[in-house]
């Protein structure tokens, strides 16, 4: 059945009916979702409401078991092209014990690559620039592992950015960082949308992300309970949030419009 | 030292001694870096069961364990896979299983459990020159994937969920890596034998990361290290009269032991400067200004006392407090 209008060229990510379940229960039911190019989206719920099970099945990393996804209009099953995809998973599940930031951030370029080829001038000008966007330049022979949460953070983007992807998914890219690195991937985020990409953004509450995001996709209990563009005060957004304990930063969200 | 060298037993055992110094960090690298220090050990327990094979047989050991030991690390990878190697027990069962299997196999043959120590802790006078042609043409087969593929496999073993988003073939990967660690492991079985040819396999990977920082660097200066010690071990093990896997061991470890001080001072060395991140909620909440009370000491930057970056001035850290300088006095911060 043509459940997905494949007309729509603009289309980065469609996921319609998703349904995964893990261990014998469903913990997403029945999922409708929709990234258009140039997108800002934030994926939002409590814990246990589905937002990292749902981000890994888009990804073909956890298989689902009934309905559709399809990633640049090609069917999930079928999908090769992953230099256009980005993913900046959860920091917790990186397992990096001595690296390098450089070679952290050269990982990300293994799409980009031919088997038994070292890397390429045009790799490692990726490699500085993905760096530099994410400010990590003086310290790229530094190791991963004693970094500051913030900065290991940075280095997953950059590793992420470095591929050039199109379409960039982030998991919980807020968790454990501090202000300072909040508010530049934030900047950094909004010029990555500006350039085009589209963004698809795991949060817990939009902090200080509202004035990027164009739309937020509630879950709950692994369905969707809103999708829309963020309101001013909205009720929706403190029905989002509600178990996240970050002091909410409520700055700029009156004027949460974005201008692009 | 010429003497040895115009032994052709001797030469044949320095070089097997230096494929495995070469191989056994290389691939050791990864293993380390996925956290399965130990399966070295256990493959090697795998391969006994081939050499027991072979005794009864009357096959050449070699070939024979190469290719039992290959199809254990095989299916022990798959099972991990597939989520059925219920924690360790299932690796144990079959790690164990090739030990007592090898041994039986070993009386059965009328050779007894003490023709397998040759095997078990190296023996120089056992390298044949048959075997020495297998071992040259599977160090080349192990070394190109090991090096020449060494950022997919580095990608793969730091963290599988982002090198399947780059579309690498994670599980392919992965088999990939035990069975080239299969191979290794049996390759060293008359060099350093394989009881102890885990410890190659780990202890100059360790002392590496302890000397250079960074993956690649790690692993180029832990292939260094094993071919140090292996040869050395190799050619002591000669005039000591003893099996040279113990040697090649000991000298790894007193290596390590000797990186311990020396990376501790190459860190400090090396130590970024640190720096103290603003607090999420610096901005509302204002933070109450507490002195330092009588302080004769008079911090600078040449007084000896450590000091991180605070926003835009220095905290010099001091007996637990951090004292930030303010007018005509220190501030706790």
């Amino acid at each position: 059945m043509p459940v997905i209008d494949e007309s729509k060229s603009t289309e980065v990510l469609a996921a319609h009916d998703l349904t995964v379940e893990l261990g014998g229960l469903p913990v997403i039911r029945g999922i409708n979702l929709r990234i258009r190019h140039g997108e800002a989206v934030a994926l939002m719920g409590g814990n246990g409401s589905g937002k990292s099970t749902l981000v890994r099945s888009l990804l073909r990393l956890i298989p689902f078991q009934r309905g559709e996804v399809r990633l640049f209009g090609t069917p999930l099953a079928r999908f090769e092209d992953w230099p256009r995809v980005g993913y900046v998973p959860q920091r917790s599940a990186t397992v990096l014990r001595t690296a390098k930031v450089r070679e952290v951030v050269a990982s990300g370029r293994l799409a980009r690559r031919k088997l038994f080829v070292p890397l390429r001038g045009t790799d490692r000008i990726a490699i500085t620039t993905a760096l530099s966007a994410v400010e990590m330049t003086d310290r790229d022979s530094h190791d991963l592992a004693r970094l500051s949460g913030g900065q290991q953070q940075r280095v997953l983007i950059a590793r992420a950015l470095v591929g050039e992807p199109d379409l960039l998914v982030l998991d919980e890219p807020m968790a454990g960082v501090d202000l300072p690195s909040q508010r530049a991937l934030a900047q950094l985020l909004a010029d990555l949308v500006a350039a085009g990409k589209s963004v698809l953004v795991v949060l817990h509450g939009v902090g200080v992300l509202s004035g990027l995001v164009d739309r937020a996709v509630v879950l709950r209990e692994g369905r969707i309970v809103s999708d829309g563009p963020l309101e001013p005060s909205g009720e929706r957004h403190v029905a989002g949030r509600h178990e996240h304990d970050e002091p909410v930063l409520d700055r700029g969200w009156l004027g949460g419009t974005v201008d692009r | 030292m010429t003497e040895l060298l115009t032994l052709p037993f001797m030469q044949r055992a320095l070089f097997a001694a230096l494929i495995t110094g070469l191989m056994a960090p290389a691939i050791g690298t990864y293993i380390v870096q996925r956290r399965l220090s130990l399966l070295g050990d256990g493959l090697g327990h795998v391969a006994i069961a081939g050499v027991g094979l072979a005794l009864i047989t009357g096959q050449a050991p070699l070939l024979l364990a190469v290719i039992v030991c290959v199809a254990g690390a095989l299916i022990v990878e798959i099972l991990r896979q597939q989520g059925k190697a219920s924690g360790d027990v299932g690796l144990a069962i079959l790690f164990y299983g090739g030990l007592a299997a090898g041994v039986l196999m070993s009386g059965i043959a009328g050779a007894g459990a003490a023709a397998l120590s040759g095997y078990l802790f190296g023996s120089l006078t056992t390298v044949s020159r048959t075997d020495l042609i297998l071992v040259g043409i599977l160090a080349v087969a192990v070394l190109v994937p090991t090096v020449g593929l060494s950022p997919q496999l580095f990608a793969v073993c730091s963290d599988e969920d982002f090198a399947r988003v780059q579309g690498q073939k994670v599980r392919l990967y992965n088999l990939l890596i035990v069975a080239l660690a299969a191979v290794t492991v049996t390759l060293a079985m008359r060099t350093v034998g394989l009881l102890l040819v885990s410890a190659l396999m780990v202890v100059p990977v360790a002392a590496a990361q302890n000397l250079v920082r960074g993956f690649y660097s790690a692993l180029g200066c832990a292939m260094a290290l094993g071919v140090a010690v292996s040869v050395g071990g190799a050619a002591g093990s000669y005039y000591a009269d003893s099996p040279p896997g113990a040697l090649i061991v000991v000298f790894a470890i007193a290596v390590f032991a000797l990186t311990l001080p020396l990376g501790a001072l190459l860190r400090r060395r090396r130590q970024p400067r640190l720096e103290l991140p603003e607090s999420i909620d610096e901005e509302t909440v204002a933070v109450p200004h507490v002195g330092a009370g009588a302080h004769p000491h008079q911090h600078g930057p040449g007084c000896g006392h450590p000091y991180v970056q605070h926003g835009d001035h220095p905290d010099f850290i001091h007996e637990g407090h951090r004292h930030a300088e303010h007018a005509d006095h220190y501030d706790e911060h």
